[in-house]
């Protein structure tokens, strides 16, 4: 295993997804391992394709040249309007699929996104004694016992990708912040990106973390227990805070944002939840859904909200309000509209404390 | 053969929502935020969590959380907002003739009904405008007794004066002849009057009206000390109970850090155990 030239390593690009990687521990390069997930390496940028820039670990989105060398994380991916792609078998030619830096073999693609960022990895970055760097190795840890009241979790869903989840967020941490609650703002599954990160700090967040965080490059096909330990990780890290809006990715079809719903871990955290739909008929679908696992959100919103007609559509069918985000935090009563409890028992169609309780 | 009951029993929602901050609309239109403790023992007091003109019931709830934790208590803070309550202070009804006293009231029924509460006891407390609502729902007998009253930096009160016309005085406006005061109901309710040293701003917040300012002082720490002077006086010529005043050596009119810094959290458990 040939040892790497400190000095390329600083020139090289470092990927937000590495952040919290300890660098200055790779002294070796391998050049035939195996990549699990979120394996760190040291890639060549071949063919420029959707993603012409990295996210860098300060925030900046730095333009990429062809043969600029970069350090990414392995990982899956799962993205309706982009990619769908895995780690690679080996280290062969692949594709970098998310600016945040994911190495990744693309499967599928949406038709309207560009052919794929090509990469070649030069290796996997490993220390002295053989070990690869991984983005888990500098993990949050989960304060045991967990405190016992936590901040009150305000869980935002979407229908899909691109419903308006994020703005959600950002709207929901300036309508608490607007009440003096400290409030923290984290992302629990997705593929890791900057993004959001950032934008829950400019919304003025007091904390935001996210499953990167917790060591994953992206949470496609984690198991129950590592979704649940993610959640933990992030909730301790903001257990001095108020509120904490945590934002799931994609859709409510999707893998494992249907896991963490089903989560007792995450149902008995949840004060009340929060739908992002992109249509009329979108958000009808997600009510459904959330109905089947005994769930009720407190609003729905997003880019359904573009639209007068479509809440107009929408409210012709529906009971559960629909507020665009501008309101969050113009109108004093869209707190206590998002402070209905998610939980409710369905027996013989009631709806627990939504409706009358005759208990 | 007798038909099961298959409707969901408002216990079991009060155990999976305990913990939790919560959000409720009574009847009439109210929204009211809620707290249940988690906790083995039977919760059989609430404590009534009344916001000031800056309506914020949000910021209050969640920082009275630790202190419904420790005593084992219920939190119950109805939202009046600006748009139909304007002067729910004074108990002065929305344009459908709902009086505040009512529509709390009817959201403290719905409140014990979805939590499954007993509500054997009522604590009150108020900041602000709040506890200009809190006297004065007792003075004027509301359908719930309550049973401890606190009054945090309120900006004017009621003064147990037969003279002058409610809300100003113990006697009663013909216009509102439902609003009834009554001092022997306050008299027979423990109650405390917090403020803050500092609190002598004439801020645009605080009622700056001459008669008021006459009658009870130019400050809030001035008609604190004087409504209680007054309270204490009359309690004397009739073996009543006494309220007590309590000043907090620094703090000014925010609530935030009256409970952060200037020790409101601990005096709040003090008089929740006494």
């Amino acid at each position: 295993m040939p040892a790497i030239d400190k000095s390329r390593l600083k020139g090289a690009r470092r990927s937000f997804v590495t952040r919290r990687v300890a660098l200055e521990q790779a002294t070796r390069l391998d050049l035939n391992r195996t990549p699990v997930a979120g394996d760190i390496c040291l890639a060549r940028i071949d063919n420029l394709g959707h993603h012409s820039r990295l996210e860098l670990i300060n925030g900046r989105r730095c333009t990429l040249y062809r043969g600029d060398e970069v350090i990414l994380a392995f990982a899956h991916r799962y993205a309706t309007d982009q990619f769908e792609s895995v780690v690679p078998e080996n280290l062969g030619p692949c594709q970098m699929v998310a600016s945040g830096g994911i190495a990744s073999k693309v499967l599928t693609q949406h038709a309207g996104a560009r052919r794929a960022t090509q990469i070649t990895p030069l290796g996997i970055l490993c220390r002295e004694d053989g070990r690869a760097l991984n983005t888990s190795d500098e993990a949050l840890s989960v304060a045991t016992p967990l405190s016992r009241r936590q901040p009150e979790l305000i869980t935002v869903v979407g229908t899909g990708m691109n419903a308006g989840k994020t703005r959600a967020m950002n709207e929901l941490v300036r309508s608490f912040n607007r009440y003096g609650l400290r409030t923290a703002a984290i992302k629990i599954t997705g593929t890791g990106s900057g993004r959001d990160y950032w934008h829950y700090l400019d919304a003025g967040a007091c904390a935001a973390a996210d499953f990167t965080d917790a060591g994953h490059a992206s949470t496609v096909n984690l198991t129950q227990e590592e979704l649940e330990k993610i959640l933990a990780s992030l909730v301790s890290a903001c257990s001095d805070c108020d509120v904490i809006v945590a934002e799931i990715a994609d859709g409510l079809l999707q893998r494992e944002t249907r896991i963490l719903l089903e989560s007792a871990m995450l149902r008995s955290m949840t004060t009340s939840i929060v739908l992002a739909a992109s249509d009329p008929l979108a958000a009808m679908g997600g009510l459904r859904q959330l109905s089947e696992m005994r769930l009720q959100p407190a609003i729905v919103t997003g880019t359904i909200t573009k639209s007068s007609l479509m809440m107009r559509e929408f409210e012709r069918f529906e009971k559960t309000p629909v507020l665009d985000t501008v309101q969050f935090s113009e109108d004093e009563r869209v707190i206590p509209m998002i402070l209905r409890p998610a939980l409710w028992v369905d027996n013989a169609g009631q709806k627990g404390w939504q409706s009358h309780a005759t208990g | 053969m007798q038909q099961v009951k298959t409707f969901p029993r408002a216990v079991d929602m009060a155990q999976l929502n305990a913990g939790k901050v919560f959000s409720f609309t009574s009847p009439d239109g109210l929204d009211y935020l809620g707290y249940v403790p988690r906790t083995d023992n039977k919760i059989t007091a609430t404590l009534a969590v009344m916001h000031g003109l800056n309506r914020n019931p949000v910021e209050m709830i969640f920082r009275f959380r630790d202190l419904a934790d420790r005593k084992g208590v219920a939190l119950f803070a109805p939202f009046f907002h600006k748009s139909r309550f304007r002067h729910f202070q004074q108990l002065k009804a929305d344009n459908t003739g709902l009086c505040p006293k009512a529509a709390f009231d009817n959201a403290y029924k719905d409140f014990l009904s979805r939590t499954a509460l007993s509500g054997e006891k009522l604590y009150m407390v108020g900041f602000s405008g709040g506890g200009q609502f809190a006297h004065r729902y007792v003075l004027t007998g509301g359908e719930h007794k309550v049973d401890k009253l606190m009054l945090i930096a309120s900006g004017w009160y009621t003064m147990p004066d037969t003279e002058e016309i409610f809300p100003l005085g113990l006697k009663t406006d013909m216009n509102r002849e439902h609003l009834a005061p009554d001092i022997s109901r306050l008299q027979a309710c423990q109650t405390s009057v917090v403020i803050g040293s500092k609190d002598v701003r004439r801020s645009s917040s605080l009622n700056t009206d001459k008669q008021i300012d006459a009658l009870q002082g130019r400050n809030r720490l001035r008609r604190a000390r004087n409504w209680v002077a007054a309270m204490q006086q009359l309690a004397e010529k009739t073996n009543a109970k006494k309220p007590s005043l309590v000043e907090l050596k620094g703090a000014g009119h925010n609530f935030t850090t009256m409970m952060s810094k200037y020790g409101l959290q601990e005096h709040l458990i003090g008089w929740l155990e006494d």
